[in-house]
């Protein structure tokens, strides 16, 4: 009897912590002995300057892809915001909350262009959001002829770079960020359909609920917070770069699916913020540790596929402790 | 009685006109790639006179040639219902282990085409395994190989890249046959060979039936992993004759040569009608669509449209094409 209950108290913690999570750990503790710079304030507030971006982005990725979908958009949309926010700062003299406002109602637009392709005209949500991206690019590229804007405003530089009790603003926002989504996806009805969608479609459709609205919601989001990234990003570099968030919709891509979102109908925002964390941590450890990057390329593929191949076996001894106790 | 022998009459009539009209939306959905193919060859022929000459037809043909190879790939393992992201790097991996053997060793030029083929046949079982066996979706599985693969063609080229090859290894690329290029002879013969393979082997019908139903496939008796290993293989064998080609072309190979040829590689097969979902679509297909997209970046070229926004073109082209496949496939 004793016995039976140990194991279901390991079965509950396996279940409720993502395996991510118990890796992260890992990486973390090897990091912080082999290399003495890891553990410290400075590499802390560095790395949450630089991981707010990805972090950001994976939070909204996270509900497209519990829907089932895939944003591809997110890397190239966020470059585009940036441009548009810093052509209108340089160009118009906007006021920076202004600024902000458009890079947010841009990412919202391009986001919707997605759910629109998916969800009105059918379009398989990898090439739908394929073409977002080229025409993200494409924009991004002619609007400047391909150039970089410069000479944001002063006070521009405090949204990437300032703190506000001590803790960097960049993380302050996507904690913000994290907060919404979480809520979204746990305390709303929308929360709700955006799990069924992925889960079944079908039902959610002869429930009698308008199931393309939410479809479309979700990329909107995605939109949104690529939107959010752009102004933590061109504050950050205090220039907008037309191809800098070019690859970036694979990196969220990878921390989303290591959070935890395998397949469609699952994942949860811990579970991207975890993810996220992982890669940006994996990255970080690697440079302190001085290894060359052609192998860090190799390392990082390596320990993506074994982490999620790990979090996959995990979840499967769960479902079958979880079958045998039901007996 | 008469009443009712007009009224059949009447609804076999009107079915008949249905099965008509029906018929006709069938011939047209058939034939609408190749006819947005020919439609844009006289609009950009019309722009510029140049699009037609020999010259250029042969030239983007030559220069097609890889990416209508590599969509082949993306194409098998579409049928089956998954991606492979991992091609991209694929092509630049073998393409590399090709110009290490050439320019570092002194092996014959064959050697270098085999062991640049072992090596996609290699990344692609790996990449089966770890979807057949461990059961990962196929885009993880193949998004993690991708990185795999580019550190190792980083680490074997390291920050020099490999050039000037030898002359029997350049012909694959830049050699004609009867007059015309090798390439176009390369594509011709694996499209042949593909065509027979999906269409009258067990393994071809195999790959339809995984694609369609994976559950019907394996209780009809389909060895389902096995098959999935071999598509996987089948697959990162002809990203590498695409990598070689390429490298023979250019008779250069660097660490960026492949990547940009995972987005057309996914965009292709899907503009030619084959289904991301699986079960659906063929090499056909695929050639058209790989077409369609070389023939609007020619066209752009040779219009004198700036670069910059060449890629706002793409995107709108294959959403527009994807959104024209989908309508056309709901009427049916």
């Amino acid at each position: 009897m004793k016995f039976t209950n140990r194991k279901k108290i390991f079965r509950l913690i396996l279940e409720k912590i993502p395996t991510v999570f118990w890796i992260l750990l890992l990486m973390v503790i090897y990091f912080s002995v082999s290399s003495s710079n890891f553990l410290t304030l400075g590499n802390a507030i560095n790395l949450s300057r630089q991981g707010a971006i990805l972090l950001t982005l994976c939070l909204g990725v996270v509900v497209v892809k519990i829907t089932g979908g895939m944003d591809l958009s997110n890397g190239a949309v966020m470059s585009l915001c940036g441009m548009i926010m810093a052509w209108a700062l340089v160009n118009l003299n906007v006021p920076v909350y202004l600024a902000i406002l458009i890079s947010i109602i841009m990412g919202i637009i391009l986001g919707t262009l997605n759910g629109f392709f998916v969800s009105i005209l059918g379009i398989p949500s990898f090439i739908a959001t394929l073409g977002t991206q080229g025409i993200a690019v494409g924009l991004s590229l002619g609007m400047n002829n391909g150039n970089v804007i410069a000479g944001l405003p002063k006070v521009f530089y405090e949204i990437g770079n300032g703190s506000i009790l001590g803790i960097p603003c960049p993380l302050w926002i996507s904690l913000l960020v994290f907060a919404l989504t979480n809520l979204i996806l746990t305390q709303t009805p929308l929360g709700v359909y955006i799990y069924a969608l992925g889960g079944n479609e079908e039902a959610l459709k002869l429930s009698g609920k308008p199931a393309w609205i939410y479809k479309i919601l979700a990329y909107s989001y995605s939109g949104l917070t690529a939107g959010i990234a752009a102004c933590i990003l061109t504050s950050r570099n205090m220039a907008a770069q037309p191809t800098v968030g070019s690859g970036m919709e694979f990196e969220a891509f990878a921390g989303v699916v290591l959070g935890g979102s395998f397949i469609a109908g699952k994942g949860t925002a811990i579970g991207a913020v975890l993810g996220a964390l992982f890669i940006l941590v994996l990255r970080n450890g690697l440079n302190l540790l001085g290894i060359p990057t052609y192998l860090q390329l190799a390392i990082f593929g390596t320990v993506l596929i074994n982490a999620i191949v790990l979090s996959t076996l995990v979840e499967r001894w769960v479902q079958k402790m979880r079958d045998e106790e039901r007996e | 009685m008469d009443q009712q022998t007009s009224k059949k009459g009447e609804e076999v009539v009107k079915s008949q006109s249905r099965n008509e009209s029906n018929r006709v939306w069938k011939y047209i959905s058939r034939f609408s790639r190749i006819g947005a193919l020919v439609l844009l060859g006289v609009a950009i022929s019309l722009l510029n006179p140049n699009f037609l000459k020999i010259s250029n037809i042969i030239n983007v043909l030559r220069q097609a040639a890889p990416q209508i190879i590599i969509s082949f790939g993306m194409t098998i393992i579409f049928l089956t219902g998954g991606i492979d992201l991992s091609l991209g790097s694929v092509v630049t991996l073998t393409s590399v282990i090709a110009g290490y053997f050439l320019t570092q060793t002194s092996l014959p030029w064959w050697c270098a085409i085999a062991g640049a083929m072992a090596v996609g046949a290699l990344s692609g079982f790996i990449t089966g395994q770890l979807i057949a066996f461990v059961k990962l979706p196929p885009a993880v599985a193949s998004y993690g190989m991708l990185w795999v693969g580019k550190g190792i063609a980083f680490a074997i080229m390291g920050a020099s890249p490999f050039f000037s090859f030898a002359d029997q290894f350049r012909h694959l690329g830049r050699g004609y046959f009867l007059g015309i290029p090798m390439p176009i002879w390369i594509v011709l013969v694996i499209a042949l060979i593909l065509g027979w393979l999906l269409k009258y082997t067990t393994l071809g019908r195999s790959l339809y039936g995984i694609g369609a139903n994976p559950r019907a496939a394996k209780a009809s008796g389909i060895k389902v992993s096995r098959t999935l290993v071999s598509a996987y293989m089948l697959s990162g064998t002809l990203a590498a004759i695409g990598g070689i080609i390429l490298a023979a072309r250019l008779n250069a190979v660097d660490q960026d040569l492949g990547a940009s040829f995972l987005l057309p590689a996914i965009a292709s097969p899907v503009m030619g009608g084959t289904s991301m979902a699986g079960g659906q679509g063929g090499v056909g297909g695929t050639i058209i669509g790989s077409l369609i997209m070389i023939v609007v970046t020619n066209g752009m070229n040779l219009l004198g449209i700036n670069s910059l926004w060449q890629q706002l073109v793409t995107g709108v082209v294959v959403v527009l094409s994807v959104w024209l496949d989908v309508v056309m496939r709901k009427r049916n």
